[in-house]
């Protein structure tokens, strides 16, 4: 019964969210975001009729492949938050797209080194510990992400922000609950069936909440004329010269 | 165990992370951004040039070696006290000059179209490294009292030299802010 609950609570914010994002003319500007909840909802109509009447097996089958299929659309999310939060900053952007692309370079190197045992037979005898390790793989993709907005205080309006944080605590709580799981095995399984579905539909409420209504773009800074860079790094430079030089009479 | 260790840290800087974003405000909307900014207008070249005037006798030995000559510990007393005072002060100074040139580098930086990672890098580090010598002579002056940093500033000037430095013909002519 709870688990009805859950499911049909999952299936209604998910609902509403696509019907708001509709209203609110904000599917073109998060299309790759409302793909990933239409996606979802797809899913949860898909899996629940198998898990009613299927076996545990066929049931199995479906839910990790939906589960990869949504970690496949929900990375795309991902560089849709990229595209979108530093459009306006292109020289952010390209400090955040050479860490993605260094921390995804690391996922690759990862795969090789493992590739002897076989990432299909991996994915038939641990699928838990495969989305673990693609869930800790996005998890970095997004703390590169925020840790550009954080350090260079890019301003994100509210809908921005709020598909940054929810996706970024499903991300966070699906690696804690994963490695719980891959860890503990069939004692923590019970706990978790209940509990990966229960947070979700908490990340929905943070979308329901942030997508309720567009929100207006937050004030860009105009942009400077190029080479401007060399200029500047060569001023902060000379500032930072400067302290030394004071560290220097300090020392007299 | 070391693997479920690892995955757990990962999510739990990511959450963390997401706190701290949540917690930011826009620079447009935010009244803390604001003082920062009239912070990097109230420090103009003429109070770092105070500063710097001061720095230059604060650490030194003479005056303290010329106050011991006259055997008076009152005196020795409130000479110590003023000097920890005053290098604090400078520290506190320097640390502030130098969230100051951070801020306003990262306000500008983010726009530049050809911004170098390296560069910024590299930056990062100095920036780093300043503010943790700050804190860290401000940890000193509290422990082993005010003349205690010049061994120290003598060592922090040893391994700022040997940074990484811009080159000559990067030095263009001051921007106008």
């Amino acid at each position: 019964m709870l688990q009805l609950s859950i499911w049909c609570g999952g299936a209604i914010l998910e609902m509403v969210i696509l019907l708001r994002g509709f209203q609110g003319k904000l599917l073109p500007r998060f299309p790759i975001f409302y793909l990933y909840v239409f996606s979802v909802l797809f899913d949860s109509i898909l899996i629940y009729p198998v898990y009613k009447w299927g076996t545990h097996q066929q049931y199995a089958i479906v839910y990790w492949t939906c589960q990869f299929l949504a970690i496949l659309i929900g990375s795309l999310v991902v560089f849709e938050i990229y595209r979108v939060a530093l459009r306006y900053y292109p020289g952010t952007s390209r400090m955040a797209r050479n860490a993605l692309l260094f921390v995804f370079a690391l996922a690759i190197a990862k795969i090789f080194v493992y590739r002897s045992n076989g990432t299909l037979s991996w994915l038939r005898n641990a699928p838990a510990e495969l989305e673990r390790n693609l869930r800790v793989v996005q998890a970095f993709g997004i703390l590169v992400i925020v840790g550009v907005l954080l350090i260079y205080a890019i301003p994100c309006g509210r809908n921005l922000k709020g598909i940054l944080l929810g996706y970024g605590l499903f991300v966070g709580s699906s690696v804690f609950q994963l490695s719980l799981l891959s860890h503990f095995g069939d004692s923590f399984r019970a706990t978790w069936t209940f509990l990966q579905p229960f947070s979700y539909l908490c990340f929905l409420v943070i979308w329901l909440y942030a997508l309720w209504s567009p929100a207006p773009e937050p004030v860009h800074q105009p942009e400077p004329p190029p080479g401007d860079y060399s200029r500047l790094a060569a001023d902060t430079h000379q500032e930072l010269a400067k302290l030394r030089v004071g560290f220097r009479k300090a020392e007299r | 165990m070391l693997i479920l260790v690892l995955c757990m840290l990962a999510g739990l800087a990511l959450v963390l992370a997401l706190v701290a974003f949540s917690r930011s405000r826009n620079t447009s909307d935010c009244p803390a951004a604001s003082q920062d900014k009239s912070t990097t207008r109230q420090l103009p070249r003429s109070s770092f040039a105070n500063a710097s005037a001061i720095q230059e006798a604060i650490f030194s030995r003479e005056d303290w070696e010329f106050i011991k000559q006259e055997g008076c510990p009152a005196l020795e007393e409130l000479f110590l006290a003023e000097r920890k005072a005053v290098a604090c002060y400078w520290l506190t100074v320097t640390s502030s000059r130098i969230s100051a040139i951070r801020h306003n580098h990262l306000q500008n930086s983010r726009l530049a179209r050809n911004l170098s990672p390296g560069q910024e890098l590299r930056l990062l580090g100095r920036f780093l490294y300043l503010s943790l010598v700050c804190r860290v002579g401000l940890l000193v002056i509290q422990l082993g009292g005010p003349l205690a940093p010049a061994n120290l500033t003598a060592h922090i000037q040893r391994i700022a030299d040997g940074l990484p430095v811009a080159r000559e013909n990067s030095f263009a002519p001051l921007r106008e802010n």
